[in-house]
């Protein structure tokens, strides 16, 4: 009861003496409403006074008579009416000062009435009396405006114009509920009365059947008000409030075919909508007692509440939704849905649930129609917009201002939509809707990618993920479209990173094959549906087409994809193609972040398309390799990637060395312990799969990021195929090396090192004296490398070609890649026996060795001279009888002895320069130290011949602890 | 035609270089007359020398040209003459040679003076500027070097300064003033360069680059030193870069100016990189010559491609005056790689390999090896060429690997002069010891993109 009587407290206060007070504290507090303009003020004041006496007497004799029964909201009601009423009077008279304060009041009250709605958590009410009356001022405005010969007063004057540019200002907020009202034929300022009891007994005469429901329905608010207080009276209202409710739906539905242009997954939609609907309970949904026809700003209201409980303790996300669902129904106008859509899309968000992280696929889905639905509207109306003038045809999505005088509220709604922009300037004509579409597009591709992340990928629900990819790349080819439209590049770009995102790891096949089997879907589907006498095009019904498809004008059809099935104007372009105008569009306008994304993905996407040098170009100018170690996580995963495509197109092309570059890395364990987590590394470099290392615990922290960083599976990089292809690569340019080295007697510190984890490897390998048959990856080459050594090539090429990954890709690239891997291993394991034997034999014929290692004798020959020229190989061709003659040449004893001596002068020096270097260096050595270095060095002066190597090692252990 | 590349050159080029090619292809016979006369009839319609447009017009069709046409030549001098009247003040100063000659012996051939003696302001110098430019259009290249070089000697800061070069550096290359038209490519290499005020951007950089690259064609195979200038410029890393990036065609120029160039022939080793690293962009025979020689050591095939190479340098504007060097220094190199890979060699298959009859074959390498630049001798019974068995020297070697020793201690020697307790850090004996290691990516997959940024 307390709550009552400071309402009606509230109430009356308003109509006090203290108005003008009241009305400074109110002008600081709605700062859009209730602007208090100072002229206004001014004329105000002076017969705000006298007005406020006859306020006072009018409504407490109302208030005498309807205080017992009526609640603080009707009393509101009441207290709007009898302003009006003055009004009324006012106008009749057409006294414009007092018109004024009125409308002061009248604004004020609404504001109050928001408050305390707001406040005390009510259902809300549409000031439906506060419209006429707005509605009855302006058509009085016109009027006069129109009759200008009538003189006015001075003061009078005055009053008007302020009036006058007060309401412009005013209406135009509440421009489509005064269309409504217009369109529903009630007279400005008569049905107020009507309407008010109409609200209170229930019964409304002057409006017609759409209000009579709505009037129904608004009794049921009530009633559901209080539910516990007292029981429903009468069983008629909720039965009236369901079929309502179906009848509309079918309305919705109908109208949404109308709109929808893929009418297949629109059904989909009302299907899932009804399947919702109905799934809830008869009793819950009467519960939120939120009808179709609820007068509009009345809608407003209710999302405002709705939005209010969010994030509450004790508030169901679950019910919400569902009102939100039911009020999207009752929305009036453009804006209202649209807001409702995008507080649907974010409870959705709301409800993911924490363990799995994700949403369920039908609330993914829902959300997709949400957003599809915004799309709709958004095109829709953009159309429109060229109808009226008033409304420039920015249509924006993202920007605000809906919700009258509840900036209050403002901070709970935008938390989530992070980018929404609030712009209050009421001189921007846009019409404002909050929420950026552009961000509520990557959230859902964001759980789409944590769904993938946390789906089994042997199960079947998998595939039906995978399946969404095209509902949501049509959805972004859709945004995208039209934030162009809208000349948003800024957001386009972002969406076309997205998009870039979901094409760049698929080659052009299987972008054919996706195609082709969805036709073939969509083909039975419209068999189908043409016998239920639906005759649209199926192509362009097609989900795939639609999303895939960059759909632009080229000229040259060779960019075009080859299905034959379609028309060449409708095939989709070429991966590579598609990406570059997706690219172009980000460079341009994108972030710099995004740029990086889209760059990496171009060059995998080249990579993977085969086209090398491109690939390394690109890599190579963007300056990436440089920086990536400090970029952020995903980044360098997307780096990893693009590296390991481009060392399989390597691989692939048969560059031995720049595979050999770009997998090094990526194949080297990082411990010291070299031994089996080549495999595991890789998974760990490229994302695939959480890998526990012996001996090094991962704190949590780290593991819940690796978890969110971690690649869908069908994303996957073949991790064995690029290990073998990493070894393959340093075999043949390991081992002739290896060989090389062997025969010139170069010191091992010396040689050059091109794969540290294969020689690792070998060494391993050569130090068993009997090799198992081989069993992984790396087996297989390390025998393979064995019989390399040996010049067995085919033995070798027979180990490498049943290696097992080679199953694991593509057979195509294994039939293409094979044979020039092949011709390779002959031509480096011709180069590896000639070194191992060249010095057992004199001469070689071009004959026998073209015959050996099945190469052309010209092949042989160009190889041989190559070696020759490059000092590897001490020989000389002789050209009549196309032998190689070996050069032998051997040093007498005397000339062996000159050649060390004059080698042991320089190591003195160098030993003499060593030890001044480490005095004058500032790195004096410790006595110890210097004093072994001494005796080392004098040990080697008495003994010419014998300076041990190890000395000079143990050195320069001495020399780097010592510095 | 193949491997012409008019077509790649000429974007490179102005309106007005494209001429001489255009004429060359008129003669070489190998595209339709018809064709390249409505080129350069085109080409003319954006000049403003419209009696040389009308000339195309006549050979073209056969016809008087279009009245059009004579309207244009109309305005044209109409044009000229309000510019003249433009620059009348300046232009008084310039034409009196003995004027500017006194005044630059007084040296006051300068703005400030000639402001306050001539009235000439700064507005009169760039009208000078533009009508030097209309000049040009009209093809008096005579009269645009003269003004354009008057106009750089008086203003000095402009923005225009750069394309004040340019245009003296076109008409001298379009006078053919050789020496000049050297002269101003330096300069405008040098401009390039320059930061300050108006300096360009990478990318503006990359574009005059390749500018100056296609243009410098011009005067480094018609200039005696052109030469080793093309060697010299082209392999600074910069122009490499550009060459690499923008226009790897003009490797064709690099490859054959270093094949002709019997002084830069240690520029071989760089270029078979660059050929090697640049194969997947751009392949010519010339090029493919090259790669055969040095990279696959197929001689049949270098020899097959020598016949190329023949047939397309003689379609080559720039290139058919060195045909012939070309050739015989391309034999010389597949002789020499060959003898120093043989130690036997039939003279008959060597003949039919430098493409020349035996006798004649024999007649060379007896030239050669009387020139004392091989070591062989001919077996002319066996018809075999034998080489000389090179041993490597003991001598030699203990020579080269002491040759140091002295310098080293005598460093030594003066570093232990020093006092014991001195804790001076003498650099002279710090070897640089942190082995480097050559991680970087650019290292290994191709040096020289590194300068180019994505914008």
């Amino acid at each position: 009861m307390t709550s009552r009587f400071f309402a009606t407290g509230d109430t009356s206060s308003s109509e006090s003496e203290t108005e003008y007070s009241e009305e400074s504290y109110a002008s600081g507090d709605e700062s859009s409403e209730a602007e208090s303009n100072e002229e206004g003020k001014g004329t105000g004041l002076q017969v705000g006074e006298r007005l406020a006496r006859y306020l006072r007497d009018s409504d407490s004799e109302e208030g005498e008579e309807k205080r017992v029964v009526r609640s603080a909201k009707t009393k509101q009601q009441e207290a709007l009416v009898s302003i009006i009423q003055q009004l009324k009077n006012h106008i009749k008279i057409s006294d414009w000062i007092s018109i004024q304060s009125d409308f002061d009041a009248l604004n004020r009250q609404l504001t109050k009435y928001y408050r305390l709605d707001a406040l005390n958590d009510t259902k809300k009410e549409p000031p439906k009396a506060y419209i006429s009356a707005i509605v009855l001022l302006e058509d009085f405005l016109n009027k006069t405006a129109e009759n200008k010969d009538k003189k006015l007063s001075k003061t009078n004057t005055k009053a008007f114009n302020a009036v006058k540019q007060r309401l412009k200002k005013n209406n135009r907020e509440w421009e489509e509920q005064i269309r409504k009202f217009r369109e529903s034929g009630a007279v400005p300022g008569e049905d107020l009365f009507d309407e008010a009891e109409g609200e209170s007994s229930g019964v409304d005469e002057e409006q017609k059947g759409e209000t009579d429901e709505e009037s129904w329905d608004d009794s049921g608010v009530e009633s559901s008000e209080d539910l516990e207080e007292k029981p429903p009276t009468s069983g008629g209202s909720q039965w009236l409030l369901k079929t309502g409710r179906k009848s509309s739906q079918a309305v919705v539905s109908q109208k949404e075919k109308k709109k929808s242009k893929s009418q297949a997954v629109q059904q989909q939609s009302t299907q899932s909508l009804k399947d919702s609907t109905d799934s809830v309970p008869a009793m819950a949904s009467k519960d939120f007692g939120i009808p179709e026809d609820l007068p509009e700003s009345a809608v407003d209201q209710k999302l405002v509440e709705i939005i209010a409980t969010r994030g509450r303790k004790g508030t169901s996300k679950r019910e919400s939704l569902l009102q939100l669902e039911l009020l999207l129904k009752a929305a009036k106008n453009l804006v209202q849905e649209m807001e409702i859509l995008f507080q649907i899309i974010s409870t959705h968000f709301d409800m993911i649930p924490a363990a799995v992280g994700f949403m369920s696929p039908d609330n993914w889905r829902n959300c997709v129609q949400c957003i599809e639905k915004i799309l709709n509207l958004a095109f829709e109306h953009e159309t429109q917009v060229r109808f009226v003038v008033h409304y420039p045809s920015t249509e924006a999505l993202d920007v605000s201002v809906p919700l009258r005088g509840s900036s209050e509220e403002k901070p709970n709604s935008t938390e989530d939509l992070s980018e929404a922009k609030v712009s209050l300037d009421k001189e921007d004509k846009r019409k404002i809707v909050r929420g950026d579409l552009a961000t509520v597009l990557e959230r859902i591709d964001d759980d789409l990618f944590r769904a993938w992340q946390g789906t089994d990928a042997y199960l079947p629900e998998y595939v039906e993920r995978l399946k969404d990819e095209f509902i949501l790349l049509k959805l972004l080819s859709r945004a995208q479209t039209y934030f162009e439209k809208e000349g948003e590049l800024e957001r386009a770009a972002r969406i076309a990173c997205r998009r870039i995102q979901h094409l760049y790891y698929k080659p052009d096949e299987l972008l054919v094959g996706m195609i082709q089997s969805s036709l073939q879907n969509t083909r039975k589907q419209h068999e189908q549906s043409r016998e239920e006498g639906d005759n649209q095009d199926w192509v362009s019904l097609d989900p795939v087409l639609s999303g895939l498809v960059y759909q632009e004008e080229v000229e040259d059809d060779s960019f075009r994809l080859p299905i034959p099935e379609l028309p060449i104007v409708q095939r989709p372009l070429k991966g590579e193609q598609a990406l570059l105008r997706l690219a172009v569009l980000v460079y341009r306008y994108g972030h710099e972040s995004l740029k990086s994304i889209v760059i990496l993905c171009q060059i995998y996407h080249h990579a993977l398309e085969n086209r090398f040098y491109e690939a390394r170009d690109m890599l190579l100018m963007s300056h990436l390799q440089e920086s990536i170690g400090m970029l952020e996580l995903p980044l360098q995963i997307l780096f990893n990637r693009a590296m390991a495509q481009l060392g399989l197109c390597a691989f692939r092309h048969g560059l031995a060395q720049e595979t050999l570059y770009c997998l090094q890395e990526l194949c080297t364990p990082v411990h010291t312990g070299l031994g089996s987590s080549t495999v595991a590394r890789l998974r760990e470099l490229l994302a695939q799969g959480i890998v526990q290392q012996r001996g090094h615990e991962k704190s949590v922290e780290q593991e819940r990021l690796e978890r969110n960083y971690q690649i869908p599976y069908h994303m996957y990089l073949p991790v064995d195929f690029i290990e073998m292809a990493h070894l393959i690569a340093a075999m043949v340019i390991e081992v002739p090396s290896l060989t090389r080295a062997e025969a010139q007697n170069e010191a091992p510190q010396k040689r050059k090192i091109y794969s540290r984890v294969f020689q690792h490897f070998l060494r391993n390998s050569i130090r068993q004296a009997y090799p198992s048959p081989p069993e992984n990856t790396r087996d297989y080459i390390m025998s393979a490398s064995r019989a390399f050594i040996r010049g067995h090539w085919k033995e070798a090429y027979h180990y490498i070609a049943s290696i097992r990954a080679w199953e694991s890709v593509d057979t195509n690239w294994t039939q293409s890649t094979l044979p020039i891997w092949r011709n390779i291993i002959q031509m480096e394991s011709l180069r590896t026996f000639i070194h191992s034997y060249a010095s057992y034999f004199d001469s070689l014929s071009v004959k026998f060795l073209s015959e050996w290692f099945e190469l052309s004798p010209s092949r042989v020959h160009s190889l041989i001279s190559k070696m020759i020229m490059n000092e590897e190989l001490q020989a000389s061709w002789d050209q009549p009888s196309g032998c190689v003659l070996m050069k032998r040449w051997e040093p007498n004893r005397l000339q062996s002895l000159c050649l060390q001596l004059t080698e042991k002068c320089n190591q003195l020096i160098d030993y003499n320069e060593r030890l001044l270097d480490a005095r004058s260096g500032g790195q004096t050595l410790k006595t110890e130290e210097r004093e072994e270095l001494l005796k080392s060095a004098s040990h080697w002066a008495t003994n010419a011949a014998g300076m041990k190597k190890s000395n000079a090692e143990s050195w320069l252990k001495n020399r780097t602890a010592a510095s | 035609m193949e491997y012409d590349l008019t077509r790649y050159i000429g974007e490179h080029l102005d309106r007005h270089m494209v001429f001489p090619l255009l004429e060359f292809l008129h003669a070489q016979g190998i595209y339709d007359e018809q064709d390249i006369l409505k080129e350069k009839y085109q080409l003319l319609q954006k000049t403003n020398m419209i009696d040389f447009a009308a000339d195309v017009y006549r050979q073209l069709t056969g016809n008087d040209p279009p009245p059009e046409l004579m309207e244009r030549r109309d305005k044209v001098v109409f044009a000229l003459k309000t510019l003249s009247l433009e620059c009348e003040r300046i232009l008084k100063v310039i034409e009196d040679d003995e004027l500017v000659n006194k005044l630059k012996e007084e040296r006051n051939f300068h703005l400030n003076y000639l402001q306050e003696h001539y009235e000439i302001t700064a507005e009169d110098l760039e009208a000078l500027f533009d009508y030097a430019r209309f000049q040009y259009d009209c093809g008096n290249y005579a009269a645009t070097c003269k003004y354009l070089s008057n106009y750089l000697q008086l203003q000095t800061h402009s923005e225009r300064h750069l394309s004040a070069l340019w245009g003296r550096l076109a008409s001298n290359i379009l006078m053919q003033e050789w020496d000049a038209a050297l002269e101003d490519m330096m300069q405008v290499r040098d401009a390039i360069d320059t930061q300050g005020r108006f300096a360009l951007n990478p990318l503006q950089q990359l574009q005059h680059r390749t500018w100056l690259i296609h243009w410098s064609l011009f005067v480094f195979f018609n200039h005696p030193t052109g030469r080793n200038g093309i060697i010299d410029l082209f392999f600074q890393d910069k122009y490499l870069n550009t060459i690499q990036t923008n226009c790897p065609h003009i490797l064709r120029y690099l490859t054959s100016a270093v094949i002709t160039n019997s002084k830069r022939r240690h520029m071989l080793k760089e270029l078979v990189k660059i050929v090697q690293q640049e194969s997947h962009a751009y392949r010519d025979p010339i090029t493919e010559f090259v790669e055969c020689l040095y990279v696959n050591y197929d001689f049949e095939g270098a020899q097959d491609l020598l016949q190329k190479c023949e047939t397309t340098l003689k379609h080559d504007f720039f290139l058919i005056g060195t045909l012939e060097e070309f050739l015989e220094n391309a034999r010389l190199f597949v002789f020499e790689i060959y003898c120093r890979i043989h130690q036997v060699i039939d003279l008959n298959m060597l003949a039919a390999k430098l493409n020349m009859d035996r006798e004649s074959a024999e007649r060379w390498i007896v030239n050669l090896i009387r020139n004392a630049r091989l070591d062989a001798k001919v077996d002319s019974q066996a018809s075999q060429v034998i080489m000389g068995v090179k041993t490597p020297s003991v001598y030699e070697q203990i020579v080269d690997s002491t040759k140091g020793l002295i310098i080293r201690t005598q460093v030594l020697g003066q570093n232990i002069q020093i006092p014991f307790d001195l804790e001076e850090p003498s650099s002279t004996v710090t070897k640089s010891r942190g082995s480097t290691t050559d991680s970087s990516w650019d290292k290994r997959l191709g040096p020289s993109r590194r300068n180019l940024m994505i914008s």
